[in-house]
């Protein structure tokens, strides 16, 4: 069944249909920008090319007035002169009221400007014939009184090189803007297909298919890093997953074996109640439920350690005082000997209860793997306070150091949940040790077992 | 009584300075010590206590410049009935 959102991804499967895009963002972006550049680029090129042409009608007709003014200064009559004649150049020669005195032969009988000064230039049409074009006059004072040449030439090479031009352009920049976009469209398609292909990938990794992985584009570039990073967080998350589901199954297996004894306890009362002896049962019920209590109790707080919620109320604090505490406790139950000659002055600012709850659980920890002696101590050493806990069981391998602050790890199973531990204690340590800023590491005991070290900062006391 | 003179003592510390008070004057053992502030069959390092009176000095002594709390070589400690 999909829902609406996704029937329409569905229908829309390849996201380079949408508007929203980079692609088609990135393609108009490019079409626009190289579209202004030529437009601009082609105006420019037309009005300078029209410009040179138009200088260069100029120039000639120009020199051509000149060679006439020249021939009438040196006494040449009007009607002696021949004049250059095409349908592309008009000369005429006037006398000072503007009378056409001689043309060519393709010129008019009529002044073509007879208000054009000397030296002026101007745009004109010519009756009969379609292109605009160019007139300029000169003046010519020769023995034969003034006159005024007047030399007027099309522009009609001008006109036809600018259609050329803009035509070349009106068909050729489209093309180009065409191939821009799609060598636009093309590029920047293939440069995001592997963040399509990514997208799509998490978009249909679950909960429970965190194995997957985004596929990795080769080389190091900005897609590659982001899948190589994507891949480290569903790594992360592949893991944190696991232990999530290792720790309800190990959290049910724990939980099962108080609740089965009660039952099992309860039931033999149940059938059998004239051979019950009720304190029995009662003993048997309070044991497994602060078995029960106590389980809860650690979970809780470790869940409230995860969401960074402990309350801890950092206060100067005697960790021997501590030290003493958990010693006495151990020495009420008699199950070890406890040797406390190594507690001296240590004060660190920390919670009470958290403290006192590290140092229990180590205690506890010592005494269940102890053959028969566990050490406490605890002394300055520079800017710290070392608290060890010391016992002669049998020690635990390099290999496992690290592994005794997970969450019900037990090294030997089963002698361990015999000997009464939730598999949660020293994992309850690690993270209130943590929480003060402190270490804790496992190394050999001088006791031939194990030894378990908490180093916190010392405290001063200003 | 201004703030400024304030201290802040932990529990043992507190004890150990009521222990030195009541026998103002006196040169008091650091065996008298640790059974009356610690425990009578005190099982620790005895070091502990020279730990616990240098706390002491740090805080009641010289934040006001005084050597009230006098080390006895060989016998022991004396707080100064006068505050030093």
């Amino acid at each position: 069944m999909l829902t609406v959102g996704e029937a329409m991804r569905e229908r829309q499967p390849n996201f380079l249909a949408r508007a929203d895009s980079i692609r088609a963002r990135t393609t108009v972006l490019a079409i626009v920008l190289v579209g202004v550049a030529l437009i601009v680029g082609a105006v420019a090129l037309v009005t300078v090319m029209r410009g040179a042409l138009t200088e260069s009608v100029l120039a000639d007709a120009r020199l051509r007035a000149a060679d006439v003014a020249a021939e009438l200064r040196g006494g040449t009559a009007p009607s002696e002169l021949t004049l250059p004649s095409s349908d592309d150049l008009l000369i005429q020669v006037l006398d000072a009221h503007g009378r056409v005195l001689a043309a060519g032969a393709e010129a008019p009988g009529t002044a073509l400007a007879a208000d054009l000064d000397p030296g002026g230039m101007a745009t004109i049409t010519v009756a009969g014939d379609d292109d605009p074009f160019m007139i300029i006059s000169a003046s010519a004072r020769g023995p034969l009184g003034a006159r005024t040449v007047v030399v007027a030439h099309a522009l009609d090479l001008v006109e036809e090189s600018t259609e050329v031009a803009t035509t070349l352009l009106a068909t050729g920049l489209p093309i180009l803007l065409i191939l821009v976009g799609v060598v636009a469209w093309m590029l920047v398609g293939r440069s995001l297909a592997p963040v399509e292909a990514i997208r799509r990938e998490v978009e249909e990794i679950s909960g429970t298919q965190l194995h997957r992985r985004v596929p990795a584009p080769p080389g190091t570039d900005e897609i590659a890093r982001l899948s190589v990073t994507m891949n480290e967080m569903l790594a992360r998350l592949e893991r944190a997953s696991h232990r999530q589901r290792q720790l309800v199954a190990d959290t049910s297996h724990e939980l099962r074996s108080p609740i089965a004894s009660i039952r099992q306890h309860a039931e033999v009362a149940a059938a059998y109640p004239e051979r019950t002896n009720a304190s029995e049962l009662a003993r048997t019920v309070l044991a497994e439920s602060l078995r029960l209590a106590r389980l809860v109790d650690d979970l809780l707080f470790l869940a409230r350690a995860d969401e960074r919620t402990l309350e801890l109320k950092h206060r100067p604090l005697d960790l021997d005082d501590l030290a003493f505490e958990a010693a006495r406790a151990l020495r009420r139950e008699g199950a070890v000997a406890v040797d406390t000659t190594g507690v001296s002055g240590g004060r660190v600012r920390g919670d009470a209860d958290g403290l006192r709850r590290v140092v229990a659980n180590l205690a506890e920890n010592a005494a269940r793997h102890a053959r028969s002696r566990v050490a406490l101590s605890v002394l300055e050493e520079g800017g710290a306070v070392l608290l060890r806990v010391d016992d002669d069981g049998p020690g635990i391998a390099p290999a496992d150091r690290g592994r005794v602050f997970e969450r019900f790890v037990r090294l030997d199973a089963a002698r361990a949940r015999d000997a009464g531990g939730s598999g949660l204690g020293l994992a309850i340590v690690a993270e209130l040790v943590a929480a003060h800023g402190g270490t804790v590491v496992v190394s050999d005991s001088p006791l031939g077992g194990s030894r378990i070290e908490v180093r916190l900062a010392r405290a001063s006391d200003v | 009584m201004a703030r400024a003179n304030e201290v802040e003592l932990t529990a043992r510390e507190m004890q150990l300075l009521e222990f030195l008070m009541r026998r103002a004057g006196a040169v008091v053992s650091k065996t008298e010590i640790l059974a009356h502030v610690w425990d009578y069959d005190f099982e620790g390092d005895p070091n502990i206590v020279e730990v616990y009176v240098g706390h002491l000095r740090n805080k009641v002594d010289r934040p006001f410049d005084r050597r009230a709390l006098e080390t006895i070589r060989g016998a022991g400690y004396r707080l100064d009935a006068d505050g030093g």
